[in-house]
C-alpha cells in the first residue's frame, strides 16, 4: 500500500521557529550553563600564578584558558538554538550522510592526520583543528537511532539484521583505536553497546559478545595494545609501583583529591594543580583541582548537576513519541555519561588512564563543540517530541 | 510500529535497567570520592604538602680564628658565583650560547672552566643552575651585575670561601677546611649540609678540633617547588647563626717571624709562657698553603708534598718524636738532687769515658772534661757526670722525675693526633721483648738516649716547668680567661715537689751553658736590657756508630746524606732573672745542637723585644 510509504506529520512537525525555542527545556539550558561556568572558574583557577618568576600572590587569570572556553561555549549556546530548529526530518533523513562523511574524515585522518600527541587525531582546517572522532560519537548515535527506527522487533531479533548496525558501530570504533585513541574508540563501542540494549537486542547475544571478549582479552593485552597502554593497565592496577613515572601521574591526582577533602582548600589554594604536580590540570584531569580546590562539596555540586542533565535527558527520551528521537536522546545522553563516567573513574584511580575529557569542563574546542551539538539534538528531540516520523525516509 | 505493545515493554524494561546502572555508576564515583576525601584526607594531604614544600638549608659563615692580638688567622672570603639557570634563559627569549658569548665579553673564562662549563650543561639535572665562574674580581661582579638585566636567568650568587690570610704561617695549628668526604659524611650522615657542594668542614688543626663551634648553626628558608623542582616562592624560617670566633694564644708577628726565620729546613720551634702555658709560637716547617685545599684542588701538587722527605704535612711540636739527647740532662740531675745523691758541689771527674760492668760509655768528648760539678757538667754537657748520677739515681727516680715534666704526657692540646712518645721502664722493657733492665739502660737514660721518644712540646713544657719553679703548667692554644691576668704558675698549677733550691742549680746550670765561657750553647747568647738567655742544646744521632768507625774516626755530620744526619735540639728560657717564656727548637737533621741554638736565639730575642716594652 503506497500509505505505507506516505509519511506521517503531526501537528507540531510544522511548528514555526518562535515556538521551538518557547518549547525547547530551558532547565537544561541552565543546567549546562551552569556546569560550564564551573568549568571557567575552575580554568581561570588552573592558570593560576602563570608566567610569574616567582609567585608573590596567588591570582587566577582568565587567559589562555578560561577566556577561550567562554567564547567556545557562548558559540555552542547559538550551535543549540540553531540545531533545535532543524527539522527533525533532515536530520533522519541525512542521518546516513552524517555519518559517512565522518567516517570518511576519520579514514582521512588515518591516512594523513596532523600528528599530535603521538596519535593522528586531527584534521585542520585553517586555524581550526577539527577531531573526526568526536564529531563520530554523534554521527554514529544519528545512524543507528535511524538503522533501528526503521527496524521491527522481528529485525531486532534477527541475528543477520544487527551485521550492519555492528559494522556501523565497529568500523569507526576500530579506526579510531587504530590512531591510537582508547577512551573514544571505548566510547563508540560502549555508545553502540548502549543502544543495541536500548532496541531489544536480546540479553544472550550480549552475553557472547561478553565471553567472547573475556577469551580475547589477553590476545588484545598482548598484539593490540601498545606499550605505552600496557603500562597504563599495569599502573592503573598498581599506581605505587613507579611514583615517579607513569603512576606518577594518577597518584598526583589522588593526593589532589584526597588533600582537598571536604571543603576544599578554596579557590586558587589548591597547590597540586598550581605547582604542576597534576599533569594536563586544565584538560583531562581537571576534576582532580576542581576537588583540591572545591573539595568533596564542589564535586558532588558538579556531579549532581551532570545526573540533573541526564535525568532531563531521560525525561525527554521517554516523552518523545518517535522511535528515532528516543534512541538518538538517550544515545546522546549515553554518550555524555560515558564521558563523565570514564573521566572521574580515571582520575580517581578507578578506570586506566585514557584520555577522556570531563565533559563541559575540561579545556578542548572539539569536545565543547560536539557536546554542545549533542545538547542540540536533544532540545531538537524535546521540541519535535510529539513529531511522529515514517519508518523509512 | 512504535504502539507495538512488546516492543515498548522491552524498550522500559531496558531504559530503567540502564538508568538503573548509571545511578550505580555514579554512587560508586561517589563512593569513591568519599573515600578518598574524607576517609584517606590526612594521609593525602600530608603527600600534597611534602610534595610542594622543601626545606633549603643556609650555610653559617664559619666562626674566625684570630691570634692572640684579634689579627686574623682563618676568614670568609665573600666568593661571587656567576650561574646561569638556561631554562629561564630560553624563556627570556635567548639561546643559552648566545647568553654566553655576552657574558664572555664581561668575564674571560679559561679553557679549563669552558670544559668545566660544558660538562656541566651536559649532566646538570632540571631547573639546576650551572656555575659558570667562580672567585669573579669585584669589576668582573659590577659589569655581570650592571648588564644582567639583558641576560634573563643569568646572576652573581654571593657565598663564603675560607681564606688564611697568612698562607703558611701557624698553617699546623689552624689547620684547613675542605670538602666533606665520604667518611665525614658516614659521620654526621643526617646533616643536610654536608651534601651541598659548597659547604667545607675543618680537616686539620684548631679547624678540626673546634669544627662544631667554628661551624655555627645553619639556617632555614622553606621553598615551595613544583613538579619540576622550580623554586616558586622561598620563606625565611630561620638565619643561619654564624660560628664563633676562637682566639689562640698564638702572636702573629712571632709566628710569621718563624717563617721567615726558619723557611724550609725541616725543624719545629714552640715557645711558651711559663706561668700560663700559653702557647704564643707554634710553629712546623716546612709549611704548606692551607688555601690550596680549598681553592682549586691540585692532587698532583698535593702528592708532591706529601711525597717530600721533609713532611710538610707533619704536625711536628706535637706529632714529631725525638730522642731528647742532652737536654734531658736537667732532668737526671733534678732527680739526683731529690733523690739525695748528689749535692750541687760535689765533683766527678771525667776521663772522657765511663766504665762499668765491662762496658765502656763514652763521653761526647773523648779527650774529657776532667771533674766537674753539677753546674760544670750542664755547661759542658759532659756525659760521664751524667753516666753516673744516673746509675747512682736509679731508673725509677728519674723515670717519676721524667714523667712530672712531662714525659709521656698527653696535654690535651686543641690539636689533633698528639703523640705521647715513650719513657722507657723495667716493665716495658721486659714486657716489649728486650729482654731484662740492665744498668747500662739506666746509664745511657743519663745523657737521654736509649728508647726515649719526647715530642717539641713535651720539652718545652719539661723547660717550662724547671724554669716556673716546679709548677705543673699545661700548654695550650685557645686562649682562655685566666690567661688574660696574667697570674703566676704557683696560682693556677699544682707544685711539682721539687726543692726550689735544687731547681735554681738546674737553672744555674743552664745559664752557664748559653753565658759562661766552655758552654756548649754560647751561640745562643744574648743581651738585651739586661735580659739573658739560658738553656740547654742536645744533638741526637739518627744512625748508631759503629765500633769501626770509632776506631777509624768518626765521619764529619757535614759529609752524611741529609737523612742521616744529626737532629740538633735547643731548649731554654728567658729572661734568666726573671722567667717567662721557655722555648723548644728541633732541627731535624741539623747535625749539631748550635744550629738549633741560633734559631732558639733568634726567636727568643724577638719575643723579648715585643712582649718587654
Amino acid at each position: 500500500m503506497p500509505q505505507q510509504f506516505r509519511p506521517t506529520y503531526s501537528r507540531t512537525g510544522n511548528l514555526g521557529i518562535i515556538d521551538k525555542i518557547y518549547n525547547m527545556n530551558w532547565f537544561l539550558i541552565l543546567i549546562i550553563s551552569l556546569i560550564a561556568a564551573f568549568g571557567f572558574i575552575m580554568l581561570y583557577s588552573a592558570a593560576n600564578c602563570m608566567g610569574a618568576e616567582i609567585c608573590t600572590e596567588k591570582s587566577g587569570s582568565l587567559y589562555p584558558w578560561a577566556m577561550p572556553q567562554m567564547l567556545r561555549f557562548g558559540m555552542g549556546l547559538v550551535l543549540i538554538f540553531i540545531i533545535t530548529i532543524i527539522d527533525i526530518r533532515f536530520i533522519l533523513k541525512n542521518a546516513y550522510v552524517f555519518y559517512f562523511i565522518t567516517l570518511a574524515l576519520l579514514v582521512f585522518v588515518e591516512l594523513k592526520g596532523y600528528i599530535g600527541m603521538g596519535a593522528q587525531r586531527w584534521i585542520r582546517i585553517g586555524s581550526f583543528q577539527l577531531q573526526p572522532s568526536e564529531i563520530m560519537k554523534l554521527v554514529l548515535v544519528l545512524a543507528l537511532a535511524r538503522y533501528f527506527h526503521a527496524s521491527t522487533p522481528e529485525e531486532i531479533g534477527s541475528t543477520l539484521h544487527l551485521i550492519p548496525a555492528l559494522l556501523m558501530i565497529c568500523v569507526p570504533a576500530l579506526l579510531v583505536l587504530k590512531q591510537p585513541d582508547l577512551g573514544t574508540a571505548f566510547t563508540l563501542f560502549a555508545v553502540g553497546g548502549i543502544i543495541l540494549f536500548l532496541v531489544g537486542v536480546q540479553w544472550w547475544k550480549f552475553a557472547i559478545v561478553a565471553v567472547l571478549l573475556a577469551i580475547a582479552a589477553p590476545l588484545i593485552y598482548e598484539y593490540v595494545l601498545h606499550d605505552y597502554q600496557k603500562a597504563r593497565i599495569h599502573i592503573f592496577l598498581d599506581p605505587s609501583s613507579d611514583p615517579t613515572g607513569t603512576g606518577y601521574n594518577i597518584l598526583q591526582a589522588l593526593i589532589a583529591l584526597g588533600s582537598g577533602g571536604f571543603f576544599g582548600k578554596g579557590l586558587l589554594n589548591g597547590t597540586q594543580g598550581y605547582l604542576n604536580f597534576v599533569p594536563e590540570k586544565q584538560t583531562d584531569f581537571i576534576f582532580t583541582m576542581l576537588a583540591e580546590e572545591l573539595g568533596m562539596l564542589g564535586g558532588i555540586g558538579l556531579i549532581v548537576l551532570y545526573a540533573t542533565v541526564l535525568i532531563i535527558g531521560y525525561d525527554i527520551a521517554l516523552k518523545c513519541k518517535s522511535q528515532f528521537g528516543k534512541f538518538m536522546a538517550l544515545g546522546i545522553i549515553s554518550n555524555f555519561f560515558i564521558y563523565f563516567f570514564v573521566n572521574l573513574s580515571m582520575v580517581m584511580g578507578l578506570l586506566p588512564v585514557v584520555g577522556v575529557p570531563l565533559p563541559m569542563i575540561s579545556y578542548g574546542g572539539t569536545s565543547m563543540l560536539s557536546l554542545m551539538i549533542g545538547f542540540g539534538l536533544l532540545e531538537n528531540v524535546k521540541v519535535n517530541q510529539s513529531t511522529l516520523l515514517a519508518k523509512a525516509g | 510500529m512504535a504502539k507495538d505493545p512488546d516492543f515498548s515493554k522491552t524498550f522500559s524494561r531496558r531504559v530503567a535497567i540502564l538508568g538503573g546502572m548509571q545511578t550505580l555508576a555514579v554512587l560508586t564515583i561517589l563512593s569513591r570520592m568519599y573515600y578518598l576525601q574524607i576517609v584517606r584526607h590526612d594521609n593525602f594531604k600530608q603527600q600534597a604538602l611534602k610534595n610542594r614544600s622543601k626545606i633549603k638549608y643556609t650555610i653559617p659563615p664559619r666562626g674566625r680564628i684570630l691570634d692572640r692580638f684579634g689579627n686574623d688567622l682563618a676568614v670568609n672570603n665573600h666568593n661571587f658565583v656567576l650561574q646561569m639557570l638556561p631554562e629561564d634563559v630560553k624563556e627570556g627569549g635567548m639561546s643559552v650560547d648566545e647568553a654566553l658569548t655576552i657574558i664572555q665579553q664581561m668575564v674571560t673564562l679559561s679553557k679549563a672552566e669552558q670544559m668545566k662549563l660544558r660538562r656541566a650543561l651536559r649532566t646538570r639535572g632540571a631547573y639546576s643552575p650551572i656555575i659558570i665562574k667562580e672567585n669573579l674580581s669585584w669589576a668582573e661582579t659590577a659589569k655581570i651585575n650592571i648588564n644582567s638585566l639583558e641576560i634573563p636567568g643569568v646572576d652573581v650568587e654571593e657565598s663564603f670561601t675560607r681564606f688564611y690570610p697568612g698562607g703558611k704561617v701557624a698553617a699546623h695549628a689552624i689547620g684547613y677546611v675542605s670538602a666533606v668526604s665520604k667518611s665525614d659524611l658516614r659521620k654526621e650522615p643526617k646533616n643536610p649540609l654536608f651534601k651541598q657542594p659548597s659547604f667545607k668542614i675543618g680537616k686539620e688543626g684548631i679547624e678540626r678540633q673546634f669544627d662544631e663551634k667554628l661551624r655555627g648553626v645553619r639556617g632555614e628558608i622553606e621553598q615551595e617547588v613544583t613538579s619540576i623542582g622550580r623554586i616558586n616562592r622561598e620563606e625565611l624560617i630561620k638565619k643561619p647563626t654564624p660560628g664563633d670566633d676562637i682566639e689562640l694564644t698564638i702572636d702573629l708577628r712571632l709566628q710569621k717571624y718563624a717563617q721567615d726565620l726558619i723557611g724550609d729546613e725541616s725543624a719545629s720551634a714552640v715557645i711558651m709562657d711559663i706561668n700560663t702555658g700559653e702557647i704564643i709560637l707554634y710553629h712546623s716547617s716546612p709549611g704548606f698553603d692551607p688555601n690550596m685545599f680549598n681553592l682549586g684542588f691540585d692532587d698532583k701538587e698535593i702528592e708532591k708534598i706529601k711525597n717530600d722527605q721533609k713532611k710538610p704535612f707533619m704536625n711536628k711540636p706535637i706529632v714529631g718524636l725525638y730522642s731528647p739527647g742532652s737536654t734531658f740532662k736537667m732532668i737526671v740531675a733534678l732527680a739526683a738532687l731529690d733523690a739525695g745523691k748528689i749535692t750541687p758541689y760535689k765533683k766527678i771527674n771525667c776521663p772522657g769515658h765511663y766504665d762499668y760492668a765491662g762496658h765502656r760509655f763514652h763521653c761526647w768528648d773523648v779527650t774529657g772534661h776532667g771533674p766537674v760539678s753539677l753546674v760544670q757538667a750542664l755547661a759542658k754537657s759532659c756525659d760521664v757526670y751524667f753516666y753516673e748520677i744516673a746509675r747512682e739515681t736509679g731508673i725509677e727516680k728519674i723515670r717519676e722525675t721524667a714523667l712530672k715534666f712531662g714525659f709521656e704526657e698527653l696535654f690535651d692540646i686543641e690539636l689533633p693526633g698528639e703523640k705521647k712518645g715513650l719513657f722507657p721502664s723495667r716493665e716495658w722493657k721486659r714486657s716489649s721483648g728486650r729482654g731484662g733492665w740492665l744498668h747500662g739502660d739506666t746509664i745511657i737514660t743519663g745523657i737521654g738516649q736509649g728508647n726515649i721518644l719526647s715530642t717539641p712540646m713535651q720539652l718545652a713544657v719539661m723547660t717550662a716547668r724547671l724554669s716556673n719553679g716546679g709548677y705543673a703548667v699545661m700548654p695550650h692554644l685557645v686562649r682562655n680567661d685566666t690567661d688574660r691576668t696574667q697570674p703566676p704558675a704557683s696560682e693556677i698549677y699544682p707544685h711539682l715537689g721539687f726543692s726550689s733550691s735544687h731547681l735554681r742549680f738546674i737553672r744555674e746550670g743552664m745559664y752557664a751553658v748559653v753565658n759562661r765561657q766552655g758552654g756548649t750553647g754560647d751561640i745562643a747568647s744574648f743581651a738585651y736590657r739586661g735580659m739573658r738567655f739560658a738553656g740547654k742544646t742536645g744533638t741526637t744521632q739518627v744512625r748508631r756508630i759503629s765500633k769501626a768507625e770509632r776506631e777509624t774516626g768518626v765521619k764529619r755530620q757535614s759529609e752524611l746524606p741529609w737523612h742521616l744526619r744529626n737532629h740538633a735540639l735547643f731548649v731554654g728560657y728567658a729572661p734568666y732573672n726573671k722567667p717567662r717564656f721557655a722555648i723548644s727548637v728541633v732541627v731535624e737533621h741539623g747535625m749539631s745542637g748550635s744550629a738549633a741554638a741560633s734559631y732558639a736565639r733568634d726567636l727568643m730575642l724577638e719575643t723579648l723585644k715585643l712582649y718587654s716594652s
